[in-house]
């Protein structure tokens, strides 16, 4: 860590272990220094090299008292190659647009194969949007001449198995790649799109809509396994906000909202009348329902949430 | 959360301390009805969520008119119509009905219409008659999500009756 005189904090990124077989579970540490005498509030994020943030930095996490605090977290890491792990952090918007004071640093972590087959995997994109798609890639290789016959055994989508018998949101390209002494090397592409069928069999299904917005804002580990390989292969996707509302489902909540107000004050003014209680039944249904689908995702009622993880990173399953 | 659903829960929360400030029949009701969702949910009876909704909307339907009553006073056009306020809770039922069963929601609401114009005439007291219509939707949601948590929309229903009665007693 260099710091310059205006300099208020300092980070650096280590990683342990930072060569693996196969792939295992590999401990991130944090460094971060605080030059200044009081302490101040960063945040940021650690992001794979395809943009995939595995960990997230902020609130009271990013409060860092005078000399420094180390934040530490693991993540299970797989697929063959070197993988470059990026740490940013600022003292601002915890955004890198040269907005307040900003740091990066970096670690290269590198997985080597097993046995005699080479395999890793990339999302693209990384970053997902509600409603949209990603499409990973497995690369399998051979290191000599050999024949072998690797059978796709299931797909993992944050934890959960979501194929086979899992969503029509998964599409696998093929199910068996065979690599001989003329094939050495072969792609498997698994699309996933993360949308309400998803979001039904991943939490379950509310009585109201869907919990499709709750896949935002976190990680996922996507993880393929194959029969003839000991270890899976596995990438991250960051799952973003959008506004997957159709046209009628905003004007349902819109409308639903002035209806309410309206009829309620109507029907306490006014007195009984047959349409200010046909609207005030039929605006409050959604606001109901979705109140209620509220109260299932907070005591799990019916629904699941995420997966327990004690491993104090953003990536659900990983 | 949604603006839009913290906007209604405000809502709810204004209509819910008037009608506990002015009814104590509304605070028995309104504990009952929670009571009934914490035993639905301890007993993970999924089933029953929507006669809870349902409750709910009709405890809500009833605090409006007690808020009235207490707010506005009793007019004479509350006492004509007090005979239509038995049709609510089949209001509630069929509009619940609509998210599984949109055709017989649908149709549960049409013939509400014409409920009301009925009731309006037929139930200036409340006759036995009229207990059944007021009682009927309690009995259709034990046998459509066959489930006991269901009676609490009959106690909801009861305040209502008592609301009813307090209006026509007015005259």
């Amino acid at each position: 860590m260099v710091a310059s005189p205006n300099q208020q904090f300092a980070v650096s990124l280590e990683a342990f272990p930072r060569e693996l077989e196969g792939g295992e579970i590999v401990y991130f540490t944090v460094h971060v220094e605080n030059f200044v005498s009081t302490a101040i509030s960063l945040s940021g994020f650690v992001e794979e090299e395809n943009g995939a943030v595995i960990k997230r930095i902020d609130g009271f996490e990013g409060r860092i008292p005078p000399g420094g605090k180390n934040i530490s977290f693991s993540y299970t890491i797989h697929g063959v190659g070197n993988h470059t792990f990026k740490v940013f952090l600022d003292n601002s918007d915890g955004k890198p647009n040269s907005v307040g004071e900003e740091h990066w640093d970096e670690v290269r972590v590198e997985v080597k194969p097993t046995g005699n087959v080479i395999a890793s995997m990339s999302c693209d994109p990384a970053v997902v949007p509600l409603d949209g798609s990603t499409t990973c890639t497995v690369h399998l290789g051979l290191k000599s001449a050999d024949t072998v016959t690797l059978n796709l055994e299931e797909v993992d989508f944050g934890g959960k198995r979501v194929w086979p018998d899992g969503p029509s949101s998964m599409v696998v390209s093929r199910k068996t790649v065979t690599l001989t002494p003329a094939n050495m090397q072969e792609d498997l592409t698994v699309t996933i799109t993360v949308n309400d069928e998803l979001a039904n069999y991943y939490f379950g299904k509310p009585v109201y809509r869907t919990y499709i917005d709750k896949f935002a804002g976190h990680s996922y580990l996507i993880g393929v396994k194959f029969d003839a390989l000991g270890y899976p292969v596995s990438d991250a996707i960051t799952v973003v906000y959008k506004d997957t509302r159709s046209g009628t489902d905003k004007a349902i909540d819109y409308g639903s909202t002035a209806g309410e107000i309206i009829s309620t004050a109507q029907l306490v003014a006014e007195g009984s009348n047959p349409i200010g209680w046909m609207v005030f039944a039929l605006t409050s249904l959604p606001k109901f329902g979705k109140a209620a689908s509220e109260i299932q995702w907070i005591f799990e009622w019916g629904v699941n949430g995420f997966p327990q993880e004690n491993d104090n990173n953003a990536v659900v399953g990983g | 959360m949604e603006t839009s659903l913290a906007v209604s829960i405000f809502l709810w929360a204004v209509l819910t301390l008037l009608a506990i400030a002015y009814s104590r029949r509304a605070i028995v009701c309104l504990a009952i009805l929670v009571g009934s969702g914490y035993i639905a949910l301890q007993s993970n009876s999924i089933e029953s969520l929507w006669s809870l909704i349902a409750s709910f909307m009709l405890w809500m339907a009833t605090a409006i008119i007690t808020i009235r009553r207490n707010i506005i006073g009793i007019t004479r056009r509350d006492v004509e119509n007090s005979g239509t306020l038995v049709s609510i809770p089949f209001l509630i039922f069929s509009v619940i009905l609509l998210l599984e069963h949109p055709e017989y929601g649908a149709a549960g609401i049409l013939v509400w219409f014409f409920l009301w114009y009925y009731l309006k005439n037929a139930c200036k007291n409340l006759r036995a008659l009229c207990l059944l219509f007021l009682y009927l939707p309690t009995i259709l949601f034990m046998m459509l999500y066959r489930t006991p948590i269901s009676l609490v929309y009959g106690v909801c229903t009861l305040w209502l009756q008592k609301e009813i009665e307090t209006l026509q007693n007015s005259k």
